[in-house]
């Protein structure tokens, strides 16, 4: 356990809706500069060690419906939000991307963004690189990780390592991921900040020009115990699908939850003559950016129950796949087109996603997909198993000919796990749901602090992008306030 | 434990059977896989309980009316027809709805396997 799990007033400056990377660094700022300041965690209090990563049980502790959860479409997209302290970094790879240049600049000619460009973004970024402590690995990447880059070095292709947030003890042991459990939220509880799990924040209330109540259910083994807190201020960052669910429940509807971004990914599963699994692979940390911003390579989990789960699209080569499984590691191609919206339904207490591909997005899949392949080939694949129902094995650079020019939406099985854009910031009324700094248009003392406030889809791993426009705003916050 | 619960143990149960061919599993460790199966089902939102929920009806009607018996008493063979039918069929509900049993039984029998 993290937290204190404690209320100690009826009012605060502020309170914070979620722990995640967003909510953990809007809560610590403040809290550091002497506000009151109360956060609320839906999901429960765990620490880092109290499941291993990517097992089913951190599914069931940490993951929101254990992992089952998809947006609606042709094709579908699964992906999984973290419900927990911490939110999402608990989770992921923790493997680190800034933003690109051009990516930000496209956003503020979109969205109208006042004051923002890379070169404002970069001491954000800094700070919050320095804070969880962004690092290469001090030890060689797995072989798995390797065979990628070995691939592309062969094709001339750009691949890089990527650093992520980790701190290492040695140059043997695996290092400990700099999640916010073990970097914000103690600071932020360490400055006076409160901390209440398994709390879901039902509804906020705009009581008058000076203060917002919130509704919240707390729930616990025992039961279920309703109550009201009131703040002068309310940060809304509960994610990119919880937070335009919210605003919506409590009426704020103008551009919330129309724009939801996704980086979409298929797999691949590379069957090599040697052993490069052992199970306990982590994420590979070389991606292949050659073809970025349409298109981009990594690795993903190979253990053994993901390895037999991806095989199910191919049944006849399943029981030989399993018996080399320690040959056999998993590979993604990852697009981030598409939009998405965000949408509450009468009678049901979840809100649903829905996710449109484009056509356009399916053949720069299948492109993305062939070169995937092409790369995987080159570093000694002997056999590659996309996880598309029904799909050939690629045995031969002839066979990606078998690839069509356009994959078919319905046997395609599409996954995220990057979330993103469903309230963009911005000075653009017609698109946008916050202004530039985050403050929900038309609505004094609300503020969004999240993946959702994004001007679209990053192109790689959002976190190190969130952090550094959450914490950009909430120093606005403190200097206008 | 109610009749849609105890349904998806039982498929979960085939898709066992069929992956581990003549393989033994004590009880205990079937007994493990099909409550993860359940819970997932517990867990998931409740739009997907919804609709999951009307197609393991449909699924049991359906087999009702094809082979006159309940799904649990039809022999491994004809179980094993049948899910193989809802999974290729094109209309993409019933094949995800099988796809969701057998998937979380895969996953949940490899984590086991990785455990022992």
């Amino acid at each position: 356990m993290v937290g204190q799990g404690l209320k100690t007033k009826q009012y605060y400056d502020v309170v914070v809706v979620g722990s995640g990377p967003g909510g953990a660094i809007t809560g610590c700022l403040l809290a550091e500069s002497g506000k009151s300041v109360l956060m609320i965690e839906e999901g429960g209090d765990f620490n880092q060690k109290s499941a291993e990563p990517f097992s089913i049980q951190e599914m069931q502790q940490k993951y929101r419906h254990s992992g089952v959860t998809v947006a609606l479409g042709k094709p579908k997209v699964a992906y999984v939000e973290g419900k927990c302290v911490g939110g999402g970094s608990e989770i992921n790879s923790g493997l680190y991307h800034r933003p690109s240049e051009e990516v930000l600049n496209k956003w503020v000619v979109k969205h109208q963004i006042k004051d923002f460009s890379y070169e404002l973004l970069k001491e954000h970024l800094e700070y919050c690189e320095d804070a969880v402590n962004v690092c290469k690995m001090p030890f060689s990447p797995s072989k798995a990780s390797l065979k990628l880059h070995e691939g592309a070095k062969k094709l001339g292709w750009k691949s890089i390592e990527v650093p992520r947030w980790f701190k290492y003890k040695s140059e043997i042991l695996p290092g400990t991921r700099q999640s916010m459990t073990v970097t914000f939220i103690p600071r932020f509880l360490n400055s006076g900040g409160e901390l209440i799990s398994k709390s879901k924040v039902q509804k906020l209330i705009k009581n008058d020009e000076k203060s917002w109540t919130v509704k919240v259910l707390e729930y616990d083994g025992e039961g279920e115990n309703e109550f009201e807190v009131k703040a002068k201020s309310v940060f809304v960052a509960a994610g990119a699908i919880q937070t335009p669910a919210l605003l919506l429940q409590s009426g704020i509807k103008k551009n919330i939850g129309n724009s939801l971004k996704m980086h979409a990914t298929v797999k691949v599963l590379a069957e090599y003559d040697e052993e490069l699994n052992n199970g306990v692979l982590g994420v590979p940390v070389h991606q292949v950016k050659e073809f970025s911003p349409s298109y981009s390579f990594g690795g993903a989990i190979s253990s053994k129950p993901f390895i037999a789960m991806s095989m199910l699209d191919h049944p006849q080569h399943s029981q030989y796949v399993m018996d080399n499984w320690k040959k056999v590691a998993s590979y993604y191609v990852m697009i981030g087109g598409g939009n998405g919206k965000v949408r509450n339904l009468p009678f049901f207490s979840e809100p649903i996603t829905t996710y449109k591909i484009s056509s356009e997005d399916l053949r720069s899949l299948s492109e993305g997909l062939r070169n995937l392949c092409k790369c995987l080939l080159a570093s000694g694949a002997l056999a590659l198993y996309p996880s598309i129902s029904g799909f050939p094995v690629i045995r031969k650079t002839d066979d990606l000919l078998k690839i069509p020019n356009e994959l078919d939406s319905s046997l395609t099985n599409l996954m995220t796990i990057h979330l993103m854009g469903s309230c963009p910031m911005g000075e653009n009324k017609a698109t946008c749901a916050v202004d530039s700094y985050g403050k929900v248009h038309d609505h004094d003392g609300l503020y969004i602090s999240d993946a959702s406030l994004l001007g679209g889809a990053v192109g790689a791993n959002p976190q190190g992008t969130i952090m550094a426009i959450v914490r950009r705003n909430t120093l606005k916050f403190l200097e206008l306030n | 434990m109610n009749l849609i619960e105890n349904s998806l143990m039982n498929i979960s149960y085939v898709f066992i059977r069929r992956e581990l061919k003549s393989t033994s599993i004590e009880n205990s460790h079937i007994n493990k896989i099909t409550n993860f199966v359940v819970l997932q089902f517990r867990l998931s939102p409740k739009y997907v309980k919804f609709g999951m929920g009307s197609l393991v009806i449909l699924f049991l009607t359906f087999t009702l009316a094809l082979k006159f018996r309940r799904f649990s008493g039809l022999t491994f063979k004809n179980q094993s027809v049948i899910l193989e039918s809802w999974k290729n069929s094109s209309f993409s509900p019933f094949s995800d709805f099988i796809k969701y049993v057998e998937s979380f039984t895969i996953l949940a029998l490899y984590d086991l396997d990785k455990r022992n």
